[in-house]
């Protein structure tokens, strides 16, 4: 019967996805051009597999509870018989999946609990100010940083870098720390360092984390770029990270539209 | 009653007091201060305690059975050490940049470099 296969298909299904999500949608030129489909598409993948492992070991179970209530008798056993194993592999599948993602969540957790903490007490140290519009908070520091405080949702800039960029620089760095807060790019980030974690060997999952921390990247640049010209949000990009090289192919890709 | 405070707020606010203060103040001098969500006395004993340890304040005895207090650095320095501490609050401090300065790291910059490569190769 169909039905029968149903389980085997949806598992062949998440194989499929695992093995061909991560060869298409990790192509770098895709990502360097269409940054938020392949945000799109990750996400999507990512959904549809882990309904597909759901369903399917699911499946196995309740085949395995059916056949063993039901058809265990005469010479008919051997199908029962690799239904229950199969059941039970489903449910050490599920068991494994389960400990790995609440080990990986609760190490997030305290870590993100650790961080907010210390950041929570810079931000009340911080003196909000409305700079072009926006109001953020700024911290009086001789380093030159600009980002996001994701769980007080709030903007931080140093005075450091108020001081060094001009205010066309600013408001467009602003755009992009914008852009993270509105795009929930923190979830997204958490969720691919979630999936790196509680999948730590599978090439899908560390390919999802990379995609995820590039693409978020990228799709901020290219809100401020909009809104502003992509030189000027090069150049913000550039003096605000002027002793960290890690911008340098960023820059390079915002000079080209411009 | 008041809004609870973050964790790490109030450390924040008896450290604004004791900068505000040209003096060392005790446990109860700290409180007076408070202009609202006044804490418990035993909650700020506790958290200068906690404080003491970490070494953002010191404790010298006044007489008598009271302590006072005074901050270790002032407000800027202070600033600084929070700043270097969350930014590497994780093992990793690409990862911590990640979260807050929004920069790459070295792989993923390979990643983007490839991307230009064959960008141009097309």
């Amino acid at each position: 019967m169909m039905s029968d296969w149903w389980a085997l298909w949806l598992l062949g299904l998440y194989l499929g996805i695992t093995l061909i999500a991560p060869r298409i949608l990790a192509r770098p030129t895709l990502v360097w051009k269409h940054p938020r489909a392949v945000v799109f598409w990750w996400i999507a993948s990512l959904i549809i597999a882990l309904l597909a492992l759901t369903l399917g070991l699911g499946l196995l179970i309740a085949r395995a509870v059916s056949h063993h209530v039901t058809h265990i008798h005469g010479h008919e056993w051997l199908w029962p018989l690799i239904d229950s194993i199969l059941g039970w592999v489903a449910i050490g599948v599920i068991g494994i999946i389960a400990f790995r993602l609440g080990v990986a969540g609760a190490e997030l957790r305290a870590e993100n609990l650790s961080r907010n903490e210390q950041l929570s007490r810079l931000a009340t140290t911080a003196s909000i100010q409305n700079v072009h519009g926006h109001n953020v908070l700024v911290v009086d520091s001789p380093l030159k940083l600009v980002g996001v405080i994701t769980h007080v949702k709030k903007i931080l800039v140093t005075s450091a870098l108020l001081k060094t960029l001009s205010p066309a620089q600013l408001s467009a760095a602003i755009a992009h720390e914008q852009a993270h807060l509105d795009g929930h790019h923190a979830a997204l980030l958490t969720l691919g360092e979630l999936a790196e974690r509680s999948a730590a060997g599978f090439s899908a999952s560390r390919r999802m984390a990379q995609a995820l921390r590039i693409t978020t990247e990228l799709i901020a640049d290219d809100a401020a770029a909009k809104r502003f010209d992509p030189a000027t949000v090069a150049d913000a990009l550039e003096l605000s990270y002027a002793d960290n090289p890690l911008v340098a192919e960023r820059v390079l890709r915002l000079r080209a539209r411009s | 009653m008041g809004a609870s405070r973050n964790r790490g707020e109030l450390e924040a606010d008896i450290m604004a007091i004791l900068w505000a203060s040209d003096v060392a103040l005790t446990a109860k001098e700290i409180q007076a201060r408070f202009q609202e969500n006044i804490p418990a006395i035993t909650t700020l004993i506790t958290v200068l305690d906690r404080m003491r340890i970490k070494g953002s304040v010191i404790r010298e005895a006044s007489g008598g059975r009271s302590f006072t207090f005074l901050p270790t650095r002032s407000k800027l320095d202070d600033v600084a050490a929070l700043m270097a501490s969350a930014l590497s609050s994780t093992e990793d401090r690409s990862a911590a940049l990640l979260h807050f300065a929004g920069s790459l790291s070295e792989s993923d910059r390979a990643f983007l470099r490839q991307a230009i490569e064959d960008s141009a190769s097309q």
